[in-house]
């Protein structure tokens, strides 16, 4: 039977390749770097391959069927229900021993699937030879040596799925050690002729791991086989000593390594390796965090410096533009509104991109790296102070890029509280179209060290922000556990080219809204409404703040995309160079307020999205306050200091 | 084996080798640290340490783990 549709899924643990394979399949962008836990939802695609049409799904990574995070839930809830022809199982093949774990559980769910050994262009140099053809033979399913970022091996597994459609061949089920293969077949007697969504010996084997899902399923009408799982638990929590759950846990261990040893041979190199000197610089317990300063500090002093000089340049280009322009179209009414439009989509590019462009090119090749990963490590100490732990860095340094994926990525965090409080204090963090509004405004006109001092500030607010909040709200902090992803050459290819989708999705979906907005200033001001509304919220823009009445409109606007309020203010001030109609005052409060003082419509919707509508409108009400009494505050200070 | 002689994982130092002898968590921790193969009986090494015994970094099963400073100390071991 031939079908023209077929749909897959690409699961395995976190950070072995999923989102690289994904991208390569069906030419989308999904988010890569070198952390775990970067994928947070499902993702589909489409690819036409061999006369077929695949519906590929990524999934988040997800170390074994018996998680607990959000994010993990989603993979385990797909897997079970699932509706997949086929799974791609990726795995990071220098890591076998520890990827195999949830392979063995793929087994036990007894869904077709592929195994992808990824990263095989690293196994040489770690010293591994991996027997792949001994592999396929004992777990009874097809196996490639797979590069995905070269996207070596995967048109094979592919081919290897798509022919295993026909076949029907079932995985091969591995065993365990004697005392737990006989409970299992007790409890598979038991529930044989029960109607389950799992597999029979599955079943079983979650029911020795105490399993609250499936127990929960059978508790009301099957009583007597949770007290038979009961009795059998207890035995072997009388032979072992510990959990039964934890015995099961360690048994797939092993069985994991018993496989492992048989199709994996290992040659240390002689060496100290690049990356274990990397790791002891970076993880050092006290040069550690010098050093994690500096690679911010240059990391800022790029964007901000380097931001600056592109962005000078780039203005120049106005006049000379607007000279060919009108020269070759003349000077018409329709030539004028024309040029207007052009004139403020250059100032976007001409503001944002020069710094928008140089910081994810560096947050890529950190990221890519896997050094966002040793930051979580540093911190974690003082996130513990705020009532979160270490991994919450993650979400909080993807806020300096945008703040709306950053609330999703709050996913990784292992409790609602946690998720909340990381949420609460990642729209605090000042995002790239922040930085623009900081950079073309003070960084630009004060200087850079006005520009840090801001940030300091933003830093210093979201501390204490996090300290009241994480002791108003209710429940315990968890602990830091995560996987440690080993240092890796960074793609600057892959890193250049997701820099550019980057920079894309920014022009496409701000260019229109800049546009639109500047009709509807010149709309508003048409219609004699700009007054009214700068006059409206004069009490708060300039008695309080110091600042001209028409950044009313501009602040309002800005809760669209806040690197609105930098380029609207060029075309309602008719120039690039703001200090000639700003005081120092009143450009240093503009860009503070503008940090602080409303999450952007996008991450408003993301944060009702995640944490609901009251919390969403509590965060906004807050940010909106806090920036209107610290923004009056500085303005005084800073006046009564000049 | 006994968890009398045994002592926490932060006891441990930098380079250190020991051997796990038991978890003191609750089901829920327990499991999930058993699904990163920390289970009795299995050999974990300190790769580094954070001041303060703040999270450390540990190779178990030839994987690498940070736990934090609450999880370690629930980590029992042996020295080897
Ligand atoms: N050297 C090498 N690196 C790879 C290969 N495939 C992926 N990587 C790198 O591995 C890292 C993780 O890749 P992702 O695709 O983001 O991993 P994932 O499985 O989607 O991770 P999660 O979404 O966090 O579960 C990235 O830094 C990739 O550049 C490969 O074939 N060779
Ligand atoms: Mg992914």
């Amino acid at each position: 039977m031939i079908t023209p549709k077929i749909n897959i899924a690409l699961a395995g643990s976190a950070n072995v390749g999923k989102s690289v394979v994904f991208n390569h399949l069906t030419g989308l962008h999904q988010h890569i770097g070198n952390w775990p836990g970067k994928t947070v939802e499902k993702a589909e695609g489409t690819l036409h391959y061999k006369g077929y049409t695949i519906d590929v799904l990524d999934l988040p990574g997800i170390r074994s069927l018996s998680t607990y995070s959000l994010e993990e839930l989603i993979t385990r809830e797909y897997l079970i229900s699932n509706q997949s022809d086929f799974i791609i199982n990726v795995i990071d093949s220098t890591k076998l021993e520890t990827n195999l774990i949830f392979t063995l559980q793929l087994l036990e769910l007894e869904k077709p699937f592929v195994l992808a050994l990824n990263m095989a262009d690293l196994l040489k140099k770690n010293g591994i030879t991996l027997d792949s053809k001994k592999l396929a033979a004992i777990l009874g399913v097809p196996v490639t040596l797979v590069s995905a970022i070269y996207g070596k091996g995967l048109a094979e597994s592919l081919d290897q799925g798509i022919s295993s459609l026909h076949k029907k061949t079932k995985p091969r089920i591995l065993k365990y050690g004697k005392e737990v293969e006989e409970r299992i077949e007790q409890l598979e007697q038991v529930l044989q002729n029960i109607p389950l969504i799992y597999p029979t010996r599955f079943a079983a084997i979650k029911l020795l791991e105490k399993d609250e899902e499936i127990e929960k399923h059978l508790k009301t009408a099957h009583p007597e086989i949770l007290e038979k799982a009961k009795i059998l638990n207890l035995e072997l929590e009388k032979i072992h000593g510990h959990s039964s759950s934890v015995v099961i846990a360690d048994e797939r261990c092993l069985l994991a390594a018993h496989v492992a040893k048989q199709v994996m041979t290992i040659t240390k190199p002689q060496k100290i390796s690049f990356n274990e000197r990397l790791d002891h610089l970076t993880g050092h317990k006290i040069l550690g965090y010098p050093v994690m300063l500096a690679v911010l500090s240059v990391m800022f002093i790029t964007v901000f410096k380097g931001g600056a000089y592109a962005s000078s340049l780039l203005e120049q280009l106005l006049p000379i533009m607007q000279t060919t322009f009108y020269g070759i179209f003349g000077n018409t009414l329709t030539t004028t509104l024309i040029f207007s439009s052009i004139s403020s989509i250059f100032a976007l590019i001409s503001l944002a991109i020069p710094y928008i462009a140089p910081f994810y090119f560096l947050l890529f090749i950190l990221e890519d790296l896997g050094y966002l990963a040793r930051v979580a490590y540093l911190m974690d100490n003082l996130m513990h102070k705020v009532g979160i732990h270490g991994k919450a860095c993650l979400p909080l340094i993807l806020g300096f890029g945008c703040n709306v994926p950053a609330c999703l990525s709050c996913r990784i965090m292992e409790t609602q509280r946690e998720r909340f409080l990381t949420g609460l204090l990642t729209v605090f963090v000042p995002c790239s179209a922040v930085t623009v509004v900081v950079a073309g405004l003070t960084g630009r006109f004060l200087g850079l060290k006005f520009a840090f001092g801001l940030y300091l500030l933003v830093f210093l607010i979201i501390f204490i922000i996090g300290k009241i909040a994480a002791r108003i709200v209710p429940g315990e902090p968890t602990e830091l556990i995560m996987e440690m992803p080993s240092y890796k050459l960074p793609n600057i290819k892959t890193i250049a080219l997701h820099t550019w989708f980057k920079l894309k999705e920014f022009i496409y979906i701000a260019g229109p809204v800049v546009i639109i907005s500047g009709i509807i200033i010149e709309g508003a001001n048409s219609v004699g409404l700009l007054t009214p509304i700068s006059n409206f919220l004069s009490p708060i823009t300039s008695a309080w703040l110091g600042l001209p009445p028409a950044t009313g409109i501009l602040l309002i606007l800005g809760i669209l995309r806040k690197e609105l309020i930098l380029v609207m203010l060029a075309s309602i001030l008719g120039t690039e160079n703001f200090a000639a109609v700003l005081t120092n005052a009143q450009i240093l409060v503009l860009s503070l307020v503008s940090m602080l003082y409303i999450p952007c419509s996008a991450t408003i919707a993301a944060l009702y999205k995640e944490f609901g509508w009251k919390k969403a409108l509590l965060i906004t009400v807050l940010k909106i306050s806090l920036a209107i009494i610290v923004g009056g505050l500085v303005f005084r200070a800073f006046n009564f200091l000049q | 084996m006994t968890k009398k002689n045994a002592i926490s994982l932060c006891d441990l130092e930098k380079d250190q080798n020991a051997l796990i002898v038991a978890i003191i968590a609750g089901h829920k921790s327990a499991k999930r640290l058993a699904d990163l193969g920390l289970t009795p009986n299995t050999p974990i090494k300190i790769l580094r340490k954070t001041i303060f015994c703040g999270p450390m970094e540990v190779q178990v099963r030839g994987m690498n783990l940070v736990l934090g400073k609450g999880v370690a100390a629930k980590v029992l071991v042996k020295k080897s």
